[in-house]
């Protein structure tokens, strides 16, 4: 028989699953902000934020939400260089592959893209962008120029926002939406949706007040630590309930579980 | 699965690091309560070995010459072994004199008056040990010599005893006066 904690370990799998999706007070700001910026006549959106903070499952969202009304396409991984990029785009723009040994021709490209102005509009979502090299940027930023293609750029809240920065960059991103950190009323509703979803009542329940403190304080409200951390907790229970049952309790996450997950993950040391 | 062991005793070190502090902070309140409460119930304890030590303490303070004067301040060492030597002495004397019952203290007053003779007759101490004749009359030439009063003394209570007094070469006030201060020794001997 599969133990409790079994299944609740498996809820906390850190995955880009539409399926996994929890509503919480924030992100459904964030959706609304970025769907609402999608309908205005802008050439680049950027949602930023630091890693964890919940980007790739909303750009997956919108695009689960949209592909039935818009033409939407999702990079969820950065092309290793521009040419897969650009073949991705070709076939994304004509609805045809490349033929084998050629290479797309940017201004062929462009001016391609100057002629659909007006006749489509396709929305390009871009995840992990700072994964972009400033080369490619530019010629994403002259792409956009055409108003044929609006562009979603995500990136991680780091250093590499210096290149959005640009000032050049800056004056063709109309929207700018921050994703940030989860709030301790955030958090607790998002561990106790992603378990109830999986109809774990009483795990449910046993996490605490108290305990939800103690997971914000060492995950700082972010997500993808919530999960880490979430999955470390449940594989200790799932081990001293196979192996010594009188060390879990099953009416109150104990704290020394908690501490020795974020012992085991770093989070704090000796 | 990963060794739990070994996590749990990482816990338990981390657990001893993180209630040390609590422990030390109940420790200190519960030290001061206690002291809170030994003062507001009156409880008198004996501070004694406190005053002793800060009492030297203040003795190798290095601004002490600031409290005792600019003097003091010149020669530091010196100042601090005869401070220490100074109090050191008061506190045996007062001592002393406090812890004795009254019928003792003319006792006390022989004893220092003895003490003060010897210390005055201190060169004098090696002849009365030797029993020789020529040591009184080196005393006798150096009498003549010097007229000191101490040797006058010794020489007086010498003949003194010897039933000697007219071969004293002295004058007469002299003589009167030497021997008030014969019979007054006589009556600490």
């Amino acid at each position: 028989m599969k133990s409790r904690y079994e299944i609740a370990k498996s809820v906390f799998v850190d995955s880009v699953d539409i399926d996994d999706y929890i509503d919480l007070n924030a992100s459904v700001t964030a959706y609304q902000q970025l769907r609402h910026s999608m309908d205005k006549p802008l050439k680049m959106i950027l949602l930023f934020g630091k890693p964890g903070t919940g980007k790739s499952i909303l750009l997956n969202r919108i695009q689960e939400k949209l592909k039935d009304q818009k033409e939407i396409h999702y990079f969820d991984t950065p092309a290793i260089n521009e040419k897969e990029f650009f073949h991705k785009l070709f076939k994304i723009l004509t609805q045809k592959d490349l033929p084998s040994n050629t290479e797309v021709n940017f201004s062929a490209l462009i001016d391609f893209c100057k002629n659909l102005r007006g006749k489509r509009e396709i929305i390009i979502l871009l995840d992990e962008a700072q994964m972009y090299g400033p080369e490619m940027m530019e010629k994403i930023r002259l792409l956009s120029d055409s108003r044929a293609i609006k562009f979603v750029v995500s990136l991680h809240k780091t250093d590499d926002e210096d290149l959005i920065a640009k000032e050049h960059f800056q004056s063709r991103i109309w929207e700018v939406i921050e994703l940030k950190n989860a709030t301790m009323e955030d958090q607790t509703a998002y561990i106790h949706k992603k378990l109830l979803k999986k109809n774990l009542f009483e795990i449910a329940n046993s996490i605490k007040e108290k305990n939800m403190k103690r997971i914000h304080k060492y995950t700082k409200g972010n997500y993808r630590e919530c999960n880490k951390l979430l999955f470390t907790i449940f594989e200790i229970c799932e081990f001293y309930d196979k192996n010594e049952p009188s060390k879990v309790n099953y009416a109150k996450m104990s704290d020394k579980i908690i501490e020795m997950s974020a012992l085991k993950l770093g989070y704090i040391n000796v | 699965m990963y060794d739990i062991k070994h996590l749990e005793d990482e816990w338990k070190k981390y657990r001893k690091k993180k209630l040390k502090p609590w422990a030390i902070g109940i420790l200190s309140f519960i030290l001061l309560s206690l002291f809170t409460v030994l003062f507001l119930m009156n409880v008198k304890i004996d501070m004694g070995f406190l005053k002793t030590y800060f009492d030297v303490s203040k003795e190798t303070l290095p601004f002490e010459g600031k409290i005792n004067g600019i003097q003091k301040k010149k020669d530091q060492n010196s100042v601090l072994i005869n401070s220490a030597l100074d109090r050191l002495e008061t506190n045996n004397v007062t001592n002393r004199v406090v812890n004795q019952p009254l019928n003792t203290l003319v006792e006390m007053d022989e004893l220092q008056v003895k003490d003060l003779a010897q210390a005055k007759t201190k060169m004098h101490l090696e002849i009365i040990e030797s029993t020789s004749v020529k040591a009184y009359a080196d005393v006798e030439k150096r009498f003549l010599e010097s007229h000191d009063i101490d040797d006058a003394l010794f020489l007086a209570r010498s003949y003194y005893k010897k039933g000697a007094m007219k071969n004293q070469n002295i004058g007469h006030w002299k003589r009167i006066n030497l021997m008030k201060r014969v019979k007054r020794v006589y009556l600490y001997l």
